[in-house]
């Protein structure tokens, strides 16, 4: 130091400002460490298993150089099992905001190198910030799971954070769009708040939801199953329905993902997203003509009629693989996002079953929270559009379009006219609330 | 002032942020006192506690691990960190609850 005399080298100055180092440099040390996260080692084996880490997913899903990351330096407050020594940056969550089309979105990824993704109550709370200020500024919420379940050390801190987050699911649910990819091994509580989200994609061989493991099942029941009967994503997006998307890796399972933002609003009280569409209005295809069978009991393909009518051919169906003999969906007409519900006389002749109504019923659920178009293909050839008094009053901003293809009969005409289902389920006792 | 406790949306600091309750100088002198009333050398002692203290407290690092800092950022993007925020911000809605007067002195 400068104070320090000639005559006198060798004595050691102390003034404090010489022992900082440079806050810069303080910085940039701590911003490298919170990148390391679980340590290469342990990337490594996420690669192994066909898995990207964290970044690398958030990296693919936003808008390029968009993300911006929240409480990069949090760490858990645990101090019982010797966890005060064992503290990561970040404590397993990457949490933030970014953009998808250029549109804002709130997302966290679990990150599964740290303490196996486990949730303590410093990592629900960065979860719960980005939720809050979704629902604040009306964006979406992404979440990117891959995690244990509870950590185990936090006891109920972690189990109070998980409830933390089960009350935004439920404040924002209707409010902004909730998407939930899964992206490894959840189990317990990190399945439970995916579960109560909008819409849900999982990934084959290396994604899982369940309650608790097959170990625990055999312990329990004496029952033998397998971890992908018990919860792969066959066995979510087929039987349980609680996927809506199944992707063969993670780059496709986070692509579809951006495309399925791309048909929704941002948040209840705004219209979806408008597109310049490139294909015509006027567009004529006359393979239309012929694509319906005059005979009544003669199957079709509904989805190559979807095709051929909305914009591009293009068409995103959720769950494709549940209750077949209902297709669910969104596309576009005219560059504006539609949903789009309709028989498919391909399977099951297109009759309605339990599984069929269930598949139908959230999607105009979601419809109308979202104020969605929608437009129903039906098997009739009867077209009407436009406003009906009746079945509007609740949701004056949903416009809908029904097609009627070829037959519709029962309850399946009543649906197109909603005044009359509900006096007919009025006589049978079966209207509980005014709709 | 403006912290995430009275509903701060984002809050920045700059790596030389010094968040705590006071200075590591007065900080030192109230919770060592009788150490360093018992003490034979208290400058350096004092020195000592000092140090340990703006380790601990007198950055902005105690914040950033608690959530109450969002981001410490490096000071020549502030501009772009501060737009970027306001620009994420841009739709905000909150609502407080319906009274009939703000808090008044009486």
């Amino acid at each position: 130091m400068s104070t320090s005399s000639p005559s006198e080298p060798s004595k050691q100055p102390v003034p404090v400002a010489s022992e900082r180092p440079s806050p810069l440099k303080v910085l940039e040390a701590k911003e490298a460490e919170a990148l390391v996260a679980g340590g290469a080692a342990r990337m490594k084996r996420q690669h192994e298993s066909g898995k990207l880490t964290a970044r690398e997913r958030i990296e693919l899903f936003c808008d390029k150089g968009s993300f911006v990351e929240l409480d990069k330096f949090v760490t858990h407050r645990c101090t019982d099992f010797g966890m005060a020594e064992q503290k990561i940056l970040g404590d397993g969550v990457i949490t933030g905001y970014g953009q998808v089309g250029g549109r804002q979105v709130f997302l966290f990824a679990q990150d599964f190198t740290v303490f196996g993704g486990s949730l303590s109550g410093a990592y629900a709370q960065k979860i719960c910030k980005v939720m809050d200020l979704a629902m604040r500024v009306g964006a979406p919420v992404v979440g990117l799971n891959d995690s244990g379940g509870a950590r185990i050390q936090e006891g109920v801190e972690s189990l109070a954070g998980y409830a933390e987050i089960f009350t935004r699911n439920v404040l924002a649910s209707g409010v902004v769009p909730q998407l939930s990819l899964i992206l490894g091994p959840c189990a317990g509580g990190a399945v439970y708040s995916p579960a109560m989200t909008d819409f849900i994609a999982m990934v084959d061989k290396t994604s899982y939801m369940f309650i608790t493991g097959p170990d625990v099942v055999k312990a329990v029941t004496h029952e033998e199953v397998s971890k992908e009967d018990l919860g792969g994503s066959l066995a979510h997006a087929s039987r349980s329905g609680v996927a809506h998307l199944r992707c063969p890796d993670e780059k496709s399972a986070l692509l579809t993902m951006r495309d399925l933002l791309s048909y929704l609003p941002q948040n209840n009280a705004e219209d979806p997203p408008v597109v310049t569409s490139s294909d015509p209005a006027d567009r004529e295809d006359v393979a239309l003509d012929n694509l319906v069978p005059v005979e009544a009991t003669r199957a079709y393909d509904i989805k190559e009629l979807i095709r051929r009518i909305v914009d591009s051919g293009r068409f995103l169906e959720i769950q494709p693989e549940m209750a077949q003999n209902i297709v669910v969906g969104f596309a576009r007409m005219d560059g504006r996002s539609i949903g789009i519900v309709a028989n498919q006389p391909a399977v099951l002749a297109g009759r309605s079953r339990h599984r069929r109504v269930g598949e139908g019923r959230p999607l105009c659920a979601l419809l109308r929270l979202l104020q969605h178009s929608a437009a129903h293909a039906r098997r009739r050839t009867r077209i009407y559009a436009g406003p009906r008094p009746g079945a509007r009053r609740h949701h004056p901003s949903r416009r809908q379009a029904a097609l009627r293809v070829r037959r519709g009969d029962g309850a399946e005409s009543d649906a197109h006219h909603p005044q009359g289902l509900r006096r007919r389920l009025r006589c049978h006792g079966l209207e509980t609330c005014p709709r | 002032m403006a912290s995430k406790h009275v509903r701060a949306d984002i809050n920045f600091a700059f790596p030389t942020a010094e968040i705590a309750v006071m200075g590591p100088e007065g900080a030192v002198n109230i919770i060592y006192r009788e150490q360093l009333a018992q003490s034979a050398d208290p400058e350096a002692v004092r020195a000592a506690y000092v140090r340990e203290y703006r380790e601990k407290f007198a950055n902005p690092y105690a914040a950033a691990s608690l959530g109450y800092v969002d981001e410490v950022i490096r000071p020549r993007q502030a501009r772009h960190k501060i737009i970027t925020a306001l620009r994420m911000l841009r739709n905000k809605r909150q609502q407080n609850p319906p009274k009939k007067h703000g808090n008044i002195p009486l």
